[in-house]
């Protein structure tokens, strides 16, 4: 690490700390501010006084999104559509992309293209939904888990990092007498932790957000999840509600604005509690030293 | 190791090839079966809204089940995406047995296909529907829900009484303090502005919500161009379709709000401004007048009490006139309705589904989804209901209705005048109603054309070209992009090449 | 990477050879067939079964009719779009928009990577990640609603900062000269750090003997990073700029249309918002269907050439 001690190094990180230190104000004010009018009194928010820090503190928001009658089912629900989703999306993309990586494979290509094709071509809503219907997985949490497990990207980029382990090691391997399927397991998963690490970080954020293919596959209320009612609190307070019926009229210190800045809180604090678990794997370089040895 | 690994393998892709089948079983015995005594269970498709997330716990919904004998089996879609949904069951022949909150638009174009009961075929069925029909004096508005062989394919929720529950809304406080009067007619309120804003230059006195149609359908009756059918209105006289947007009335329309607009009177986010910024602008006090729905104003006042002075004070005021004569924001009261599926008219709960949404046009059945229950939630005093004070005393009438599952926009299908102004809470609305029933300012019914498919199709092409270079050309003589003198009759020539033309021709035929 | 023609088996071997080396190959390669079953079924199943859908953009679709139309109509729908001057406009927008957006926020999430990379502790490197996700999951709709606040006329933070240097309130939101800005920039800062996870993963599988190897010859970090950090995450790029490059003609659909306004419709408008309001919100699928399948064509033949020049620029390609 010779390197870390020259002069033009060190000017280096300081210009890095400012760039990153910007990156994170930008990023992190906008979030302080709902945050803050999460917490705040509707008088305060609507006057425009509330920047970075609560003005009438209350807690009233959080009470309300507690007070929905389905949201500890919703956020059950969610924790399993997402650990199925992840799981199985997961265990799919790597047994396909693991033979796709393979250069030498007979039909590889023509696998390939099949696989990029369904990125630029789908049916459409109504001709998923009937083959959703036929398979008779309608209303059942395997309509929002099975349909989508693959992502084409998701697949092409896992490929490409397997294609990255150096020839040499797998060799190594079936030399030891080792078929393709413990390589996989031992070897070719080990060594690419990085990437799975991630592309389950994307899994799982997918599957905890998407309320759109639940709204449209589940009918049961009791099945649907956390951001089937986010969806609803955040989009839902519009004009359509006022001119079709006898208005809002709800006499409240709570505003909407609260409402949805403390919703955007709950949901998306838990998922991004996981996180550390996920990037632990990104922290340090892979060894293939070790393996090889 | 060898075996036990591939084994492992083998096992967990039989187990994901089995999922599918098992879950596809698992489902179909879910399947309500009709065979059983007791109340017959009913799939509904239901519109949740955020303000009273769906529960199946309220009594009001319980006592509606059981008096109705049936069971329910609610389906909740957020309200945002209703409609998208809406369309793909009905598109994709999954419908449930009742489908509520179906507008206008999509029951006429999905009923030609036969995907739709229609009722009117089964009304000997449904006399309470009937009688609540005649007694409202509805058949105009419910005509406009009738495809063109004249058969009515929903169940429409009515309001037995238009009601001035939108209105210009002014700072009266403001007025008394400046010695002004409410202003009458548009030059008045041009005048007031003026004043207001001179008195407090850093304001923009005009305000209105999140489009630029809610300006156009609260205040458009009194400019003239206002209700109409996308622009369209029939005239008796000419025995022809005619089109608003481009006559001289609307030219004087657009004329005055660039006025407000240039003279910086109107807020230049006059229309695109949120329901969070517009509730700003009043309750700070940086806007002053607007069209609103009446109950918004409770909340307003409160906040602005808060915010700006203890004297805050938005009131509706009656209609300002214009070209078009005094004239109130169009009320509809038919807003949308229940549909039911075709196939139901095979199933044999059958009967069980027509009794049970007629009950919900029985005063019983009304009653219970509007007034809750006797001695609960109101009592009879001399022949009139009143709210108890469990109700009264709540913070707002409205939410201890939803509270307990009444006054639920997907079920309530009669909405009567006595309950919805005790509900409003506001002696203003009712006294403004009855100035506006004596005066006359509720605006006539608009006709709407009635399509088949294929017109329809060739509609829908020409109308959304024809709304996208409308938008773009009232945007332009609104902020002053186009001068509505020097402009004007490139726009007219314009559009009657990008439709007007067309769609006349399309909806006079249908008349015939 | 590029070892196809090595492994393929030679064809100038006679007959009977090649007949025994077939045979072997597939002794030592069912495996991997094995494994691929699975994934087949379900792109034959998920994937291709509503492909068939696709027929709606040659038939007439009646709403609540048959769910595959009711009658042939040759290209009918996709004269429509191709006849109409607003959907070129919408084509030249959406081309426009996508082209300045990939130069912006592509690289971006890599030069945020690499800078990351280079930080030292380890709590502090994820601290900065952590944080980098936030806006990513901030709903597009509270996200429209930030701008709109923030870039108000009448009482927005931008404005009235511009207002106290003396500069005349900016209608942000409504000006078809701000639409692009808007978009890029609240792009940048809702993704760039969530679209630099997988260059962060990919960094992070370089081979540290790479590292120690390169510092043995007296490299620099400067020197390092151009010879051994870039190369080692090229095929990451190559693959991510090719599938970008595929999708140019998808933009965010949700966020344009709600900045979308009538005013600044000549930049806004783009060919997503155009045919939802020209074929979903009037229940027009086939004419919807038409356009997907006229971006898919052009999607498919732009990542088919992104492929093939980047199998003869570096020898990277997906297939």
């Amino acid at each position: 690490m010779l390197y870390r001690k020259t002069k033009s190094y060190r000017v280096f990180m300081v210009f890095n700390f400012c760039i990153l230190s910007l990156v994170m104000i930008a990023i992190a004010f906008p979030f302080i501010h709902l945050i803050s009018v999460s917490f705040s009194e509707s008088a305060a928010i609507l006057g425009g006084k509330v920047v970075a820090w609560p003005i009438g503190f209350n807690i009233d928001a959080y009470l309300r999104i507690f007070d929905h009658p389905t949201i500890l089912q919703g956020f059950k629900n969610s924790l399993i559509q997402t650990v199925l989703g992840t799981t199985i999306g997961l265990f799919m993309t790597i047994i396909c992309a693991y033979p796709l990586s393979k250069t030498f494979l007979k039909g590889r290509k023509a696998f390939v293209l099949i696989v990029m094709f369904t990125m630029f071509f789908s049916g459409g809503l109504i001709p998923t939904y009937l083959v959703v219907k036929s398979v008779g997985l309608i209303d059942t949490i395997w309509a929002v888990v099975i349909p989508f497990c693959i992502t084409p990207y998701y697949l092409l980029l896992m490929m490409t990092f397997f294609q990255g382990i150096p020839e040499s090691v797998e060799e190594a391997a079936m030399v030891d007498g080792l078929n393709p399927l413990q390589i996989l397991f031992k070897i070719v998963i080990p060594l690419s932790k990085p990437v799975i690490a991630a592309i389950t970080m994307f899994l799982i954020v997918y599957y905890w957000n998407n309320w759109f293919n639940s709204m449209i596959y589940l009918n049961s209320s009791d099945m649907h999840p956390v951001m089937m009612i986010v969806r609803n609190i955040v989009a839902g307070a519009d004009l359509a509600s006022m001119g079709s019926g006898i208005g809002q009229n709800d006499l409240t210190t709570l505003s909407s604005a609260s409402l949805k800045a403390a919703v955007i809180m709950v949901t998306t604090i838990p998922v991004v509690c996981v996180f550390p678990f996920a990037q632990k794997h990104f922290a340090k370089g892979v060894m293939l030293g070790a393996v090889k040895g | 190791m060898n075996m036990k690994f591939r084994k492992g393998v083998m096992t967990t892709l039989a187990a994901l090839l089995v999922a599918l089948p098992l879950s596809a079983c698992s489902q179909s015995s879910k399947e309500p079966s009709s065979e059983q005594a007791g109340p017959t269970s009913l799939s509904m498709m239901y519109s949740d809204s955020s303000a009273y997330p769906f529960n199946k716990e309220w009594a009001l919904f319980k006592e509606l089940q059981a008096k109705g004998n049936v069971a329910i089996d609610v389906q909740a879609v957020p309200s945002p995406d209703y409609k998208n949904k809406l369309k793909i069951v009905l598109s994709s022949g999954t419908i449930p047995d009742l489908v509520t909150e179906v507008t206008q638009e999509i029951v006429l174009e999905f009923a030609q296909n036969g995907v739709l009961l229609p009722l009117s075929d089964y009304m000997d069925k449904l006399p309470n529907l009937e009688k609540k029909i005649k007694e409202y004096e509805i058949e105009d508005e419910l005509d406009n829900w009738r495809t063109k062989d004249g058969k009515l394919y929903v169940a429409p929720v009515m309001n037995e009484a238009a009601l001035y529950n939108t209105a210009p809304v002014i700072r009266v406080d403001l007025l008394k303090k400046y010695n002004l009067n409410v202003p009458e007619t548009m030059d008045d309120l041009y005048n007031v502005l003026k004043v207001l804003k001179e008195n407090d230059p850093s304001s923009y006195p005009m305000a209105n919500l999140v489009r630029a149609e809610t300006i156009r359908n609260l205040s458009g009756a009194a400019w003239g161009i206002d209700p109409s059918y996308n622009g369209f209105v029939y005239d008796e006289a000419k025995q022809s379709y005619t089109y608003l947007y481009t006559s001289e009335n609307y030219r004087q329309y657009v004329t005055f709000l660039n006025k407000l607009v240039s003279e910086k009177l109107a807020d230049p986010e006059l229309f695109t401004s949120s329901l969070d910024s517009w509730k700003q602008k009043l309750v700070t006090g940086k806007s002053v007048f607007t069209y609103t729905w009446i109950s918004e104003l409770a909340q307003l006042n409160a906040d602005g009490k808060k915010n700006v002075s203890p004297d805050f004070e938005l009131a509706p005021i009656p209609p300002i006139a214009g070209p078009g004569g005094k004239l109130a924001a169009s009320t509809q009261r038919i807003p949308h309705g229940i549909v039911i599926p075709a196939s139901a008219a095979n199933k044999p709960y059958f009967d069980d589904l027509l009794a049970f949404v007629d009950y919900l046009y029985s005063d019983e059945g009304n009653n219970i989804v509007t007034w809750g229950q006797e001695n609960d939630s109101y009592t009879v005093v001399d022949g009139k209901k009143q709210f108890t004070d469990k109700i009264t005393g709540a913070t707002s009438i409205q939410r201890a209705l939803w509270d307990s599952g009444a006054s639920n926009q997907n079920y309530t299908m009669l909405y009567t005048y006595d309950w919805f102004t005790k509900v409003l809470d506001n002696p203003l609305v009712t006294s403004l109603t009855e100035e506006a029933r004596t005066n006359n300012w509720f605006p006539a019914i608009v006709k709407v054309p009635k399509l088949t498919t294929d017109e329809k199709e060739e509609e829908n092409m020409l109308l959304t070209t024809l709304k996208d270079s409308y938008a773009k050309a009232h945007d332009g003589f609104v902020f002053g992009r186009l001068a509505s003198d020097a402009d004007w009759d490139n726009y007219v020539k314009d559009m009657e090449n990008k439709g007007v033309k067309k769609l006349i021709e399309l909806y006079n035929n249908s008349m015939k | 990477m590029n070892n196809a023609a090595a492994s393929q088996p030679r064809s100038t071997d006679p007959m009977p050879r090649a007949k025994r080396a077939g045979r072997s190959y597939w002794r030592r390669n069912y495996y991997y067939y094995v494994l691929l079953a699975l994934p087949l079924l379900y792109f034959a199943i998920f994937r291709y079964g509503p492909i068939f859908g696709n027929i709606l953009a040659f038939r007439r679709y009646t709403p609540g009719g048959p769910p595959y139309g009711t009658e042939w109509v040759g290209l009918r729908y996709f004269r429509m779009f191709m006849e109409d001057p607003n959907f070129w406009l919408a084509f030249k927008n959406t081309i426009l928009l996508s082209v300045m957006n990939l130069c912006i926020s592509f690289p971006l999430p890599i030069i945020f990577a690499l800078l990351i990379n280079e930080i030292m502790g380890a709590r502090l490197k994820r601290f900065i990640q952590i944080i980098s996700y936030f806006p990513n999951f901030i709903s597009i709709v509270v996200v429209v609603g930030l701008i709109k606040e923030l870039l108000s006329p009448t009482n927005g933070i931008v404005n009235k900062v511009l207002e106290s240097i003396g500069i005349d309130p900016i209608f942000f939101v409504n000006q078809p000269e701000w639409f692009r800005f808007i978009y890029i920039s609240s792009d940048v800062w809702q993704y760039m750090g969530w679209n630099a996870v997988i260059f962060v993963a990919a960094l992070a599988s370089v081979d540290t003997q790479l590292y120690e190897a390169s510092e043995l010859d007296g490299a620099g970090r400067w020197k390092q990073t151009l010879h051994v950090t870039i190369p080692q995450i090229l095929p990451t790029i190559s693959v991510v700029f090719i599938i970008s490059l595929g999708s140019l003609l998808s933009l965010g659909f949700e966020k344009v249309l709600l900045l979308y306004t009538a005013s600044n419709s000549a930049t806004s408008d783009i060919i997503d918002t155009f045919v939802f309001r020209m074929g979903l919100e009037n229940n027009n699928y086939s004419y919807a269907t038409a356009a997907g399948l006229f971006g898919g064509m052009i999607g498919f033949a732009l990542v088919s050439a992104a492929n093939y020049i980047s199998r003869k620029l570096s020898g990277v390609s997906l297939y």
